[in-house]
């Protein structure tokens, strides 16, 4: 087996990538657009039992120290998790909980760990899981059923930690030019790989895994995700080049087809750049008419990079990462704040549209037993109108305190009717004035618009686009809705299309809404940066579109070549056809003539 | 050194409730705190140890307390076990 280049690590399935030098291309889903060029690093949690057992005695120390940040992490997530669920959690619950901070507080146990990295040079995890196994053996021992299962805490507790410290050690082993290749990956190992620096990621599931795309998007890294095979193919070190628009992983490629995707790279790069210009003209179409062209933002980190994108500030600034990140406790009033307060500035007159926390119930507090639909279930502005005290007032504060700074939007997920947004508009008031006389600096005009991505919302526009500030479409859920179909469902995935006409029918309906109730309308599902989808929605009448990041030069590049007179025959066609194939069959053929050779190059190679 | 016989009322045991209110209890107090079964020893205030006495309904342990409170901190575990940790017993 040939391997060129120098980041090989031992792996046992490095064999089946044999006929080594030989390109490979693994199809798969593209999940973030760019093109990374580097070497594989796969990545995988080893189950516990291989894992090394000891350690060199200079570096004891740092295995003191890692188990020491693992337990302090693992009771910051306890804390976390408390402070959520304080009135949801029931006697029982709680005293699990509280079972499971005592523990992690436990000395007798924690010193008996420390001792054993000390003095026998055991890891962090074999040392842990050593001492535990000893107290687990007594509890199992027991004659008493009930007893008997209390072994299971212990478990909790060790898995608890040994997926801290394996996280964090599996991360800090990555080169920086790697490619991680995975079955799945959670958010919290992006954005830790992401801060080692890698340049891409790839995961061969496709279900469950929209996540990776959505936060990769944010973080401007390229990815695939669902390529089945990539596992299979690729080996640690392997040279590759990942195509986060095509959605293909080339395994060993010839040196002209690496030369070839380099200038592809720096033919974006210079695209990108030209629109950094501090005097950045508005994006018109072809015939004149001026596009509002927004960024979807995922975390705080991402914010230092908006300014040299251009664009009209954030349109859709999603706030889930905060209270998920797992590092630290975002939740507090005062660090929302700085992080709404960053986004206010880096906008500037554009302003920034601020998400309340769109969260199922599930995911936030251990409820008994899951939902057996949590799409249709406790999640976003449901849970934070039950949750009013920590989650939904603590949030407003620091909303009105930000826009001091710029010019905040506040938008709420997952609304189905008025009331729900008359709830919010008290609520905003009475913290105003709360601020007020707790002499607390902030703007209380801040504009409320809710997310069209319940289908009930756009039946009702008309009502809403009276009522609301802004209405803000998320087609992403909303096709989910419509269409009755989990796109992170491998089995019916297939089946999901923001173009199908009825989700176009509903697009429709909420702009006409809009235009006569004079309520802007914007569009921040990821329908806005597929380019053979911008025309129709052009067409539909949509003037605010928006996008990732990593996808805004595209886009603006794209809208300056359409004509919207044009457009609007074809959304009226996409209107009456049968299915959302038709629709795309219509759209493709109309964008070969629309578009120039840079971009149906990008869309057809 | 004080020593004392508990025995354990509450139907489900030394579980994971009691076993934490009894540490909580226990480390409110300077002396040291050590129950016993069988041969088996452990520290009162390690949440972890109590819970591996798999003490169930009817155990019987013994209760050792060493310090300057230890008066204080032997009535106020024994009362624990008395009250069944507030359970059903």
């Amino acid at each position: 087996m040939v391997l060129t280049e120098g980041t090989f690590m031992t792996d046992d399935q490095s064999n089946m990538s044999s006929s080594a030098s030989d390109p490979v291309v693994v199809e798969g889903i593209g999940g973030a657009p760019g093109i990374a060029i580097g070497s594989v690093h796969r990545y995988r949690l080893p189950p516990p039992e291989i894992q090394q057992r000891n350690v060199d005695p200079s570096d004891v120390e740092e295995e003191l120290q890692l188990f020491d940040d693992a337990v302090s992490r693992a009771e910051r997530e306890l804390e976390k998790t408390h402070a959520l669920a304080q009135d949801q959690l029931g006697e029982e619950g709680e005293a699990l909980l509280e079972a499971q901070t005592l523990m992690l507080q436990d000395e007798e146990v924690l010193g008996a760990v420390r001792q054993r990295i000390t003095e026998n040079h055991e890891s962090a995890a074999h040392a842990l899981s050593s001492v535990l196994r000893a107290h687990r053996r007594r509890l199992e021992e027991s004659e008493d059923d009930y007893l008997r299962e209390r072994a299971g805490d212990l478990e909790e507790l060790e898995a608890r930690l040994l997926q801290i410290l394996q996280r964090n050690r599996t991360v800090s082993t990555v080169q920086p030019n790697a490619i991680v290749v995975a079955e799945r990956l959670t958010a919290a190992d992006l954005i830790r790989f992401h801060r080692h620096g890698i340049l891409g990621c790839v995961t061969t599931k496709g279900g469950e895994t929209s996540h990776v795309s959505i936060i990769a998007r944010a973080l401007n890294l390229p990815a695939i995700v669902g390529a089945d095979t990539a596992l299979d193919v690729v080996a640690n070190g392997d040279r590759v080049i990942l195509d986060g628009r095509q959605g293909h992983l080339i395994v060993h490629p010839a040196d002209e087809i690496v030369e070839s995707y380099r200038q592809r790279r720096s033919r974006n790069e210079a695209l990108l750049k030209s629109k950094t210009e501090p005097d950045d003209h508005p994006t018109t179409t072809a015939d004149g008419e001026v596009i509002t062209v927004q960024a979807n933002v995922e975390f705080g980190e991402t914010l230092d990079s908006l300014g040299h994108l251009g664009g009209d500030g954030i349109g859709l600034m999603r706030t889930e990462m905060l209270f998920l990140s797992g590092d630290e406790m975002v939740m507090d009033e005062n660090e929302q704040a700085a992080t709404y307060r960053k986004a206010a500035e880096v906008t500037g007159t554009h302003g920034a549209t601020i998400r309340l926390l769109d969260l199922g119930g599930d995911k936030l507090f251990s409820l008994p037993g899951n939902e057996a639909n949590p799409f249709l279930g406790w999640r976003g502005i449901r849970v934070l109108l039950d949750r009013p005290e920590s989650l939904l007032r603590p949030q407003l504060r620091a909303l009105l305190r930000a826009n001091v700074h710029g010019a905040l939007r506040v938008l709420l997920p997952m609304v189905t009717q008025v009331s729900e947004v008359e709830r919010v508009r008290e609520m905003l008031a009475e913290e105003a004035r709360r601020l007020d006389t707790q002499d607390i600096a902030h703007d209380a005009d801040l504009p409320l618009g809710v997310m069209v991505e319940v289908p009930a919302v756009a039946l009702q526009a008309n009502l809403f686009a009276e009522s609301v500030d802004f209405l803000s479409i998320g087609t992403n859920d909303l096709t989910q809705y419509v269409l009755a179909v989990d796109r992170g469902n491998d089995r019916v995935a297939n089946r999901y299309d923001a173009l199908h006409p009825a989700v176009l029918h509903l697009l429709r309906r909420t702009v006409e809404a809009g235009e006569f109730a004079e309520t802007p309308v914007s569009l921040c599902g990821e329908v806005a940066s597929d380019l053979y989808a911008l025309p129709v929605l052009l067409g539909l009448g949509l003037r605010r579109l928006s996008v990732s990041m990593p996808s805004l030069p595209e886009v603006m590049h794209a809208i300056s070549q359409i004509s919207v007179r044009d457009a609007e025959d074809l959304a009226t066609a996409a209107l009456s056809a049968s299915d959302a194939d038709a629709v795309r069959r219509t759209t493709r053929d109309w964008c070969r003539e629309c578009y120039d050779a840079d971009l149906t190059m990008d869309l057809d190679n | 050194m004080i020593e004392r016989e508990v025995t354990v009322r509450n139907r489900a045991g030394l579980h994971t409730r009691p076993a934490s209110m009894l540490v909580r209890t226990a480390s409110k107090f300077e002396a040291d705190v050590f129950l016993r079964r069988d041969n088996y020893e452990i520290n009162g205030k390690s949440v972890i140890g109590v819970m591996t006495l798999a003490a169930e309904q009817g155990a019987s342990l013994t209760l050792m307390v060493e310090g300057e409170d230890e008066e204080a901190a032997a009535d106020a575990v024994a009362e624990l076990f008395a009250d069944g940790f507030g359970e059903e017993m």
